[in-house]
């Protein structure tokens, strides 16, 4: 796990709780056992996000259908436990998640193939190639619920 | 291999109880023990001599994790006896041991998400091939650099 977990961007991860890496099948675990999980879809997710398309969670579009800061505001108000993030830009990400991180109580998780420190729990780095594996195991493991 | 499991990285553990109190706060009585300072976690065993040695069938696997059912619990503490890491008691008459949270409305386990310290790991077995990986590596590199030396030395 040698450098799974540092963050693309140095600065970002200067706070103590920083997030905890889990494998695809701990995140399966967890979208299991949460009572309402939404999946956040940003823009630039490319190949990933076509696995992720069709779930049977709830999803929201950010930009298209939300702004990202609006989205966090209505994540705090609805009762969503489980918060999963993809195809967002990093740094704009990060301080969403810092926010959420601090002012919630929702569980956050990120699904890009970097790892985000200031989420609860988040991916670690991975190469394209294995990140859409990685999607794609996560796909996989929901449908066999 | 367990689907999950709880680890400790005692070099990390600053001994501070925050695991111990949040598991108190979500489960009414404190499921983890402590050993020299360190907490102890139930190891979640596949074959749970917890389970097997049980006289009315009180632990069933929810998830492949062994979880006690509170009606059923005679509390004989036989499990006590079984157990080869002492991670299950009786206290009021139940049988009480780590079940990851599987029983309360969490998303993961709370003494994970208390530790400030980091020591407490919730891992599969994915997670392990990861943490492998690079140790073979590792293996590998030196052992072709100490063949490249003692062919140079030859």
């Amino acid at each position: 796990m040698l450098g799974r977990n540092i963050p693309y961007q140095p600065t970002a991860g200067t706070n103590l709780h920083h997030a905890e890496v889990v494998s695809t099948k701990i995140a399966v675990s967890m979208v299991k056992r949460s009572r309402r999980p939404l999946l956040v879809i940003g823009e630039y997710g490319g190949e990933a996000v076509r696995y992720l398309e069709d779930l049977s969670i709830e999803k929201i579009y950010t930009p298209r259908e939300m702004n990202l800061l609006d989205l966090i505001k209505m994540v705090k108000r609805e009762d969503y436990d489980l918060v999963m993030f993809i195809g967002i830009t990093y740094y704009y990400l990060n301080q969403a998640l810092a926010h959420m991180k601090h002012f919630s109580d929702t569980v956050t998780l990120t699904l890009d193939g970097k790892y985000i420190p200031n989420a609860h729990y988040s991916f670690p780095n991975m190469e394209e190639g294995e990140h859409i594996e990685a999607i794609k195991r996560f796909r996989m493991l929901l449908e066999n619920l | 291999m367990n689907p999950k499991i709880v680890v400790i990285d005692p070099t990390k553990c600053s001994k501070c109880n925050d695991c111990i109190v949040k598991c108190e706060e979500t489960h009414g009585v404190a499921r983890i023990k402590k050993a020299e300072g360190v907490p102890i976690f139930c190891m979640q065993c596949e074959n749970a001599p917890c389970m097997k040695i049980c006289p009315v069938d009180a632990i069933y696997l929810k998830d492949n994790i062994p979880v006690v059912d509170r009606e059923r619990c005679i509390g004989c503490s036989m499990c006590e006896i079984a157990c080869p890491i002492g991670a299950i008691f009786t206290r009021d008459k139940v049988a009480h041991k780590c079940t990851l949270c599987l029983d309360v409305d969490r998303i993961t386990p709370a003494c994970v998400e208390a530790c400030g310290d980091k020591a407490l790991k919730l891992i599969c077995d994915e997670c392990l091939e990861a943490i492998k990986e690079p140790r073979r590596k590792r293996l590998i590199k030196i052992l072709s650099e100490g063949i490249k030396e003692i062919l140079h030395e030859g």
